[in-house]
């Protein structure tokens, strides 16, 4: 706002000329003029800051509540996409819910007594209709989009192949924005919704990859890097700083070192390959840290003030597993044995299986790639933690093994499926153990303690074994369950003293002790099992459940039926709990839609009263204005038109 | 005594009084002339007749006609006028800009900025979505074009008053030749200062003439005894007796536009300018536009930056087959044997004066090695500034530069040699090759190795040029994909097999963004950015991607997250903080600007006043006069026929 006032004529009693007048009276009508002229422009505009120098700070709030309201209206709009998506998921949830439900009530009704083969087979039809069905429904599409595939959202997700179901898709969760800072999942894949990919074949040993020049500095430490810096390098001489804040790799480190550093100190990797190491002409070297820093600690080098007798040989600097490894770095610079691994996945009308040659594969992503691409259906990756690889099965309804191609690289990686990681409804040929409400089995001790066992919430063998031993009845946990090595029995030993003989029984009119292989004469004071004889992995998935129902029903195997309801209970809970996701994550959404409508409307009120204009006050102002402007006016006419000349 | 002595005595009264009537027609005739200033006559009686024992009147005679003036409130008029002159420049100036900006409107940057990242989320929602990708290049042109239009009209607007600054220099030389004119005439006129302050008309014009100099530069202005007045500019003379010394401009480039500097013709020295409408072109071409031209640069340049830094780390929803780098190297990267590196990073450790950098982590290069590349400051007060290097020493680490930068050079300032437009530091960048029949994906990591080691020219290890880039992707990819560098040293990468695409990630070393290789925009600042033709032809090339999968919306998502990122002014400003203050130091510029200028034009009216109180013509006043003088006549004429009446009475009695 210019500072108003008007130029005037001074009180003190002087002449007063023409002009002087005149300059008077227009500036007075100009004055009014232009605050006039603002008036208008504020109420035709219905804005107060028709321009930002009106106010300044004005502006600035105003400019920060447009860009807030704007953001807010951005995640509204971001919202409302994501709604329609997870209300979509939500239905079409909720109708595979209905699928399983049916296919459950068959399920009941087939595994009786009274069903005959004619029945079971007509059964199978129907069942295999609601496989179609939940293809369908897995296969639903939302604005062209598939919305069960992960980032798949151009093609089908699931196709049916062999008699089983293929999942194309894959795990990943479209993040999007929902208010500041905060991003949710905006879509639900066909892993959470359906369980469509088999819980991993985990690599259970580290294979410690060793470093090279071209290990990237943000792999160590297991991925989580290293601190840029400044390290000093001294040899109980001199010392150097080097700046290693630019250095992406080993090999730059080591330059820098070699380069920036003391000539009497030289770096390299050191002999075991795992580290750096320092070599001092004077015997001495030492590292420390520069302003505080952390870069030589997590570089493994840094030392005493006084220093180290040379060679410093730095500590394992354990980098991530990455795609970009070679081969030849891993198992601490041993390598893998290059004969392979066979995998083999057996779908109901054909199996797939694949051997392949790990010779000649020059990095960790070489063999990653092939074992995607052999065409088993099978999904490899890095684990989280970068130690190893995992297997997955992407096929519902086959079931996944893997074995040694010759020689030893399945169990140098950690993949090979010992009977403790086998899933109990793998067992006995995919029939499982039968389990009761309560207790399951019953072990008599030689001392004639009974340790009745509730196997009910285990899902490994591990479980079952660890259920055994850590029975309240096993006192002193004196009966020992285990894994017989490289076998797939479980074996029991009985550590009690006593005249009684080890058996293990069913109860309950449960048939777990049987199912566990267990109910065999004991020799002396150990119970050796049967084989489990254990099948490979397979999903959890509804598709999973309703192929081997088909399956049992056509076999017309009532055994087999009856095992298929623990299925069916599983892929039942996974879509429930996938439902509840996805109704906890539409509250969510929802509370936020609130939230960010609600602040929007506070927005955009502190948005008015800074920026628009204010009707009332304007009016009145003008009022004003106009009134000063005509008396302005009047008087300039008065005085022009009077001199004393009229006069004389 | 005779009766003829008193006939004389009435005609020394109507003589007297008809020059009295005379000056107050001339004063009301000249009511509204500018400049003028009103006049009096001064009466005076006749050297009276001895009587011997008394005096006897012998009438009156006109004594002076002299002008009613201050001529301290005329310097303080002067001093009034330079500053109104400077400060209403500098308003205009500042006016028309926030004009430009057009804030507050729904046609103004932040209105686009707002809009560009609403489409980014909505693309990165929809990434598959072909129409919300074109919603988003057009979002993006608009963005770009209202950059592009602000920037224009700074540098039209910058034009424009050097055109004005030149319009101001020729008014000054018409200005300054008629003064010293005035001076020659009133110097002829007063006879030398002899008749000192008689020569009231041309007194008043060179007042005037005064005065309009002064709107343009300040001036202090020098009265000699023979009625001189010499003006001085600063220390030097522009008038001086009858002589003025004339002034030109000449031309330097100053950010791209050929500026105007007012200098004396005669010795080159420039003028030394402390207010007047020169002053406030020159400050309002120079400080203002150019400063917020710096900042809307600055934006420009790192919206650009910072968005192609994660876009060209995507993957489209189709991969590239063939793509070619928007910028060129400078001939003395390319070489690997020979050439320097794509980019050199220094720091200031002391400098001989403003265009010589003494660059200790620089010794050891080979004399001349950087010449023809470029400095580019990367922090500091030029930050963001180029300058050609003319000479390297590799003894001290001298780098000589063509011309000194604009601000003082500070010690600890980084600095890239480049030929670049955006810094590319020590990294790498990853390469994926897909092969479009099995969808299986190969990744390469391409080192961009700039840790200055060894010190070229030496051999392997060296730091990367354009060829030694070239080499290293032909080595590790497979022979269907090769680098080459095109005849205007730009890189090329292509695959000759049909199925064999590639996209890249992980770029540490921002050398595709640097180089324009898959980036969102191009352009170096706000003047020339642009989306990028590639991906304006082919929206499906937009990366919402970092998988090959449509449906991941990664990238898009790290894009949008930009919006609100820290990127400017070291990591404590947003895109939006940083526009926000451009904006609202506008704002207050401006408002801050028109208060002085109001208030000053307050002062000046109020001065100006204050002359029209002295020297204006008041009406009444002259018509009063007017009455008095014609009585006076009148009497006089009465007088005349008295006297007339006893020469007749005698004449009849003899």
């Amino acid at each position: 706002m210019a500072i108003s006032g008007t130029p005037f004529a001074s009180s003190v009693f002087s002449r007063v000329s023409g002009t002087l007048s005149r300059n008077v009276l227009l500036g007075n009508i100009s004055r009014a003029n232009d605050a006039i002229l603002l008036a208008q422009e504020q109420i035709s505009s219905n804005k107060r800051l028709v321009r930002p120098s009106i106010d300044p700070i004005g502006t600035n709030y105003a400019l920060d509540y447009e860009s807030r309201i704007s953001r807010n209206d951005q995640h509204l709009r971001n919202i409302s996409f994501m709604k329609g998506r997870m209300l979509m998921s939500d239905t079409q949830l909720g109708q595979a819910r209905q699928l399983v439900v049916t296919a459950k009530q068959i399920q009941l009704e087939m595994a009786q007594d009274t069903a005959d083969a004619q029945q079971r087979r007509l059964s199978a039809i129907e069942v295999d209709e609601l496989l179609g069905e939940a293809v369908n429904i897995a296969n639903t599409q939302y604005e062209d989009r598939y919305i069960f595939g992960g980032s798949l959202t151009s093609a089908k997700p699931f196709e049916v192949v062999s008699g089983a179901v293929v999942y194309n898709g894959d795990d990943m969760e479209m993040q999007c924005a929902t208010a500041n800072g905060l991003t949710v999942a905006g879509n639900m894949p066909g892993t959470t919704a359906f369980s469509a990919i088999s819980g991993e074949i985990a690599g259970n040993v580290d294979l410690n990859p060793d470093i090279s020049a071209a290990t990237k500095l943000a792999w160590l430490n297991r991925g989580a890097g290293i601190t840029p810096g400044l390290v000093s390098i001294g040899d109980g001489v001199s010392t150097a700083e080097v700046d290693l804040s630019g250095a992406e790799t080993i090999g730059d480190v080591i330059d820098l070192i070699n380069n920036n550093g003391l000539a009497a100190v030289t770096a390299a990797v050191n002999a075991a390959g795992d580290g750096l190491r320092l070599t001092s002409a004077s015997g001495t070297v030492i590292v420390q840290e520069v302003d505080g820093g952390q870069t030589a600690d997590d570089l493994g080098i840094l030392t005493p003030a006084a220093g180290v007798v040379s060679p410093l040989n730095g500590t394992d600097l354990d980098p991530a597993l990455r795609l970009e490894t070679p081969m030849a770095l891993l198992r601490a610079g041993a390598g893998l044995d290059a004969s392979g691994i066979t995998i083999t996945n057996a779908a109901p009308n054909a199996t797939y299986t694949a051997s392949l040659n790990f010779a000649g594969m020059a990095t960790v992503q070489d063999m990653i790639n092939a074992i995607n691409a052999s065409g088993t259906f099978v999904h490899a990756e890095l684990n989280d933690a970068g130690t190893g690889i995992n297997i997955k099965s992407r096929m519902s309804g086959a079931r996944l093994t893997l074995t040694e191609n010759g020689g030893n690289t399945l169990s140098q990686l950690g993949l090979q499926m010992t009977l403790d990681r086998v899933k109990i409804e793998d067992l006995n040929g995919g029939i499982g153990v039968t389990h009761v409400v309560g207790d399951d089995l019953r072990i008599t001790r030689q001392d004639g303690t009974a340790v009745d066992v509730d196997i009910s919430g285990a899902r490994t063998v591990a479980d079952i074994i660890a259920a055994i031993n850590n029975d309240s009845q096993n006192t002193g946990g004196l009966l020992v369950a285990s894994v017989v090595p490289g076998q797939n029995r479980i074996s029991l030993t009985d550590n009690s003293v006593g005249a009684g003989t080890l058996t293990a029984a069913n109860i309950n009119g449960a048939f777990a002790a049987s199912n566990l292989g267990l109910d065999v004469a004991a020799a002396g004071n150990t119970i050796t099992g049967n084989n489990l004889n254990p099948t490979g992995v397979e999903t959890e998935s509804v598709f999973t459940a309703l192929i081997d129902l088909k399956a049992a029903l056509l076999a017309n195997d009532r055994w087999a039926i009856s095992s298929v309801s623990a299925k069916l209970e599983y892929s039942d809970e996974a879509i429930l709990s996938a439902q509840g996701e996805a109704g906890a994550h539409s509250v969510r959404i929802e509370m936020t839609e609130t939230r960010v409508s609600d602040e929007n409307v506070q927005l955009q009120k502190l948005l008015g009263e800074v920026r628009d204009a204010d009707l009332v006050d304007l009016a009145t102002r003008i009022q004003l204005e106009q009134t000063v402007y005509e008396a302005a006016l009047a008087v300039a006419g008065k005085i022009m038109q009077t001199s004393l000349l009229n006069y004389l | 005594m005779t009766l003829f002595t008193s006939l004389n005595t009435a005609l020394s009264a109507l003589q007297s009084q008809m020059a009295a009537l005379q000056t107050t027609g001339h004063n009301i005739a000249n009511a509204n002339t500018p400049g003028y200033t009103r006049q009096r006559v001064d009466f005076e009686t006749m050297p009276p007749q001895d009587m011997v024992f008394a005096q006897l009147g012998k009438g009156v005679r006109v004594g002076r006609i002299s002008r009613i003036v201050d001529e301290v409130l005329n310097e303080h008029l002067r001093g009034g006028s330079s500053a109104l002159g400077n400060l209403q420049v500098r308003n205009q100036a500042l006016t028309r800009l926030e004009g430009f900006f057009n804030e507050l409107t729904d046609g103004d940057i932040s209105t686009a900025m707002d809009d560009f990242f609403n489409a980014m989320q909505d693309f990165s929602q929809n990434p598959q979505d072909t129409s919300v990708r074109t919603a988003l290049i057009n979002q993006g042109k608009i963005l770009a074009d209202g950059f592009n239009f602000l920037s224009e009209k700074i540098h039209v607007g910058r034009e424009q008053i050097d055109q004005e600054v030149k319009g101001a220099v020729g008014d000054i030389n018409q200005i300054t030749k008629e003064i010293a004119e005035l001076n020659r005439s009133i110097t002829g006129a007063e006879n030398g200062g002899y008749d000192h302050d008689t020569a009231n008309d041309l007194r008043d014009r060179r007042d005037l003439l005064l005065n309009q100099l002064s709107e343009m530069v300040q001036v202090k202005v020098i009265e000699t005894s023979t009625g001189c007045a010499n003006v001085l500019v600063g220390s030097n003379y522009i008038v001086f007796d009858n002589t003025a010394y004339e002034v030109k401009t000449t031309d330097k480039v100053n950010n791209g536009v050929l500026v105007s500097t007012p200098e004396f013709t005669a010795t080159g020295i420039n003028l030394e300018l402390r207010a007047g409408k020169l002053k406030g072109l020159i400050d309002s071409r120079d400080d203002v536009l150019q400063g917020y031209s710096n900042d809307l640069n600055t934006l420009a340049r790192s919206i650009a930056f910072e968005l192609n830094k994660v876009h060209s780390g995507g993957v489209g929803l189709q991969r590239l087959s063939s793509i070619e780098s928007v910028y060129a190297v400078s001939r003395e990267s390319v070489s690997s044997t020979t050439g320097a590196p794509i980019a050199t990073q220094g720091r200031v450790s002391n400098f001989v004066d403003s265009n010589t950098i003494i660059d200790s982590s620089l010794v050891g290069y080979a004399n001349d090695f950087f010449e023809g590349l470029e400095v580019m400051m990367t922090s500091g007060a030029n930050a963001g500034q180029r300058r050609r290097i003319v000479d390297f020493g590799g003894t001290l680490g001298a780098v000589g530069l063509d011309k000194p930068f604009d601000k003082p050079i500070g010690i600890g300032d980084t600095y890239q040699i480049t030929s670049l437009y955006y810094p590319v530091k020590n990294g790498s960048f990853n390469i994926n090759l897909t092969n479009e029949l099995t969808g299986q994906a190969t990744t390469y990591n391409i080192s961009i190795d700039l840790d200055k080691i060894p010190i070229p020219p030496a051999g392997p290890g060296r730091d990367s040029t354009l060829e030694s880039i070239r080499d290293e992707i032909n080595a590790e990819l497979p022979p269907q994909v090769r680098a080459s560098i095109t005849s205007t040293n730009r890189l090329k990468i292509e695959s000759s097999a049909p199925n064999l695409t590639f996209s890249f990630s992980d770029d540490t070393s921002d050398f595709l963004a640097s180089m324009g290789i898959n980036t969102f925009f191009t352009g170096t600042d706000a003047s020339d950015m642009a989306v990028n033709e590639l991906i304006s032809n082919s929206p499906r090339l937009l990366t919402a991607a970092r998988s090959n999968n449509p449906g991941d919306n990664t990238n898009a998502q790290a894009m949008a997250d930009l919006r609100t990122a820290m990127t400017l002014e070291n990591g404590t400003a947003s895109f939006e903080d940083f526009y926000q203050g451009i904006v609202g130091t506008l704002a207050a510029d401006v408002a801050e600007s028109s208060d002085r200028y109001e208030t000053q034009k307050l002062i000046s009216s109020q001065l100006e006043n204050e002359r029209e109180r002295i020297s204006g013509v008041s009406i009444d006043e002259e018509a009063t006069n007017l009455i008095t003088y014609q009585r006076a006549y009148q009497a006089a004429a009465k007088f005349a026929s008295v006297i007339d009446q006893l020469l007749q009475t005698i004449i009849m009695q003899m």
